[in-house]
């Protein structure tokens, strides 16, 4: 991998706080626009087949800058999930509930990633996803977010057509009412760390790294105003770092049996 | 009453606020047909309970507001993620309070016996309004 595409320390810290990072691949003019005309052209949503049904996908997730970031957050062998999928948000629709994707799991590690690619420049009328920075780190059901509707600190991503949004697998998120009168697509692919870190994987820079990651890892980020949840959630920022880094953190009891410790 | 808890007010009140305002700007004075329809206006509806979730930072009234969702009493409504919202109507559950919003479920105040796990965000207050309601 060209270092030249690996995320930085900060861009890490952002992510390790954060729980997303964009990314805008240089593709060739008119691409995207490839790409939303092969996407309307399906007869049916193809699923898991979708890279099958639209092998231009290949140099989104082939790209060097969208493979930088995987490699800096996932390890240089990270492997694309089998699972993967067209989402079509129609004019009209309802918002969806916060939610992560997949269960809960008692470790901060980034073992999976989102990537989420917005082949139209996705306005706030057209229903962007929304994310909630920092709630990768909350062990929460699904069902007990459902009482939720606009939060303090939400952030849609209105992105310009061609923009991969990284995320952390249990960030909550929600697909958002469609207002326009045209479909908003999304491209989902998930993507999995194969080894446990034993050294940063991105463009670490370790005199540099040392003064960013205090101020980083304290950054208000969210709601905020919750003090009690924000003191936890520094620590467990830094342990993220931490293991991100190659050093071992404990692994909480009651955690998946194959966690990558 | 700020502009964004104006959606909040009574439908009633707005009702009657509109009635009052147009009675003022007609020349002549208010006849009893118009009488009539106030009459009318205010013996519309029935009372439903509209609901208002309303996260805190903290178990305290005062404590701000990390998120809101108004449930209306209407067939078909479903309270949704807006990307085009505005601010949250109130800052904390104290000013929903003066706006007529009642408190019926407060949240535990029991501590969870958890080191360093976090969960769900904030902490739940549901509050109510009885209102006449059209539709």
């Amino acid at each position: 991998m060209a270092e030249a595409y690996l995320l930085s320390d900060d861009e890490v810290l952002a992510f390790v706080v954060r729980g997303y990072h964009l990314v805008r691949p240089e593709l060739p003019e008119g691409f995207d626009a490839e790409v939303c005309a092969a996407i309307e052209g399906l007869k049916a949503n193809p699923g898991n087949k979708i890279l099958d049904a639209v092998p231009l996908l290949h140099q989104v997730y082939g790209h060097p800058q969208v493979r930088g970031a995987l490699a800096s957050l996932l390890g240089p062998d990270y492997h694309m999930n089998g699972h993967r999928h067209l989402h079509t948000n129609p004019p009209g629709s309802r918002s969806q509930g916060w939610h992560q994707d997949g269960t809960n799991v008692r470790h901060h590690q980034v073992r999976t990633v989102l990537g989420m690619y917005y082949p139209q420049t996705v306005s706030p009328e057209m229903g962007p996803t929304v994310v909630m920075p920092g709630t990768h780190f909350r062990n929460a059901p699904t069902d007990r977010l459902q009482t939720y509707a606009n939060l303090r600190g939400q952030v849609a991503l209105t992105v310009e057509a061609g923009t991969v949004a990284i995320t952390h697998y249990d960030i909550w998120h929600a697909a958002t009412l469609n207002r326009a009168d045209r479909p908003r697509h999304m491209l989902k692919f998930l993507f999995d760390r194969v080894s446990a870190p034993t050294a940063p994987s991105w463009n670490h820079d370790p005199a540099q790294a040392e003064m960013a990651a205090p101020r980083r890892l304290h950054e208000m980020v969210g709601a905020q105003g919750y003090c009690s949840d924000y003191y936890k959630e520094w620590e467990l920022r830094q342990d993220m770092w931490n293991w991100l880094r190659g050093a071992r953190v404990p692994v909480p009891p009651g955690a998946f049996k194959d966690m990558l410790s | 009453m700020t502009e964004q808890a104006q959606q909040f007010a009574p439908a009633l009140e707005r009702r009657v606020e509109e009635w009052v305002a147009q009675a003022r700007q007609k020349p002549g004075g208010i006849s009893e047909e118009d009488m009539q329809g106030l009459l009318a206006l205010v013996r519309r509806g029935r009372p439903r309970q509209r609901l208002l979730y309303l996260h805190a930072g903290s178990p305290s009234i005062y404590a701000p507001l990390v998120g809101v969702a108004l449930h209306e009493p209407v067939a078909g409504a479903r309270t949704q993620i807006d990307p085009l919202a505005p601010d949250l109507p109130y800052g904390c559950v104290h000013d929903a309070l003066c706006e007529g919003w009642r408190v019926v479920h407060f949240p535990l105040q029991t501590a969870p016996f958890e080191d360093r796990e976090i969960d769900i965000m904030g902490y739940e207050f549901i509050l109510e309004r009885m209102e006449e309601w059209d539709g």
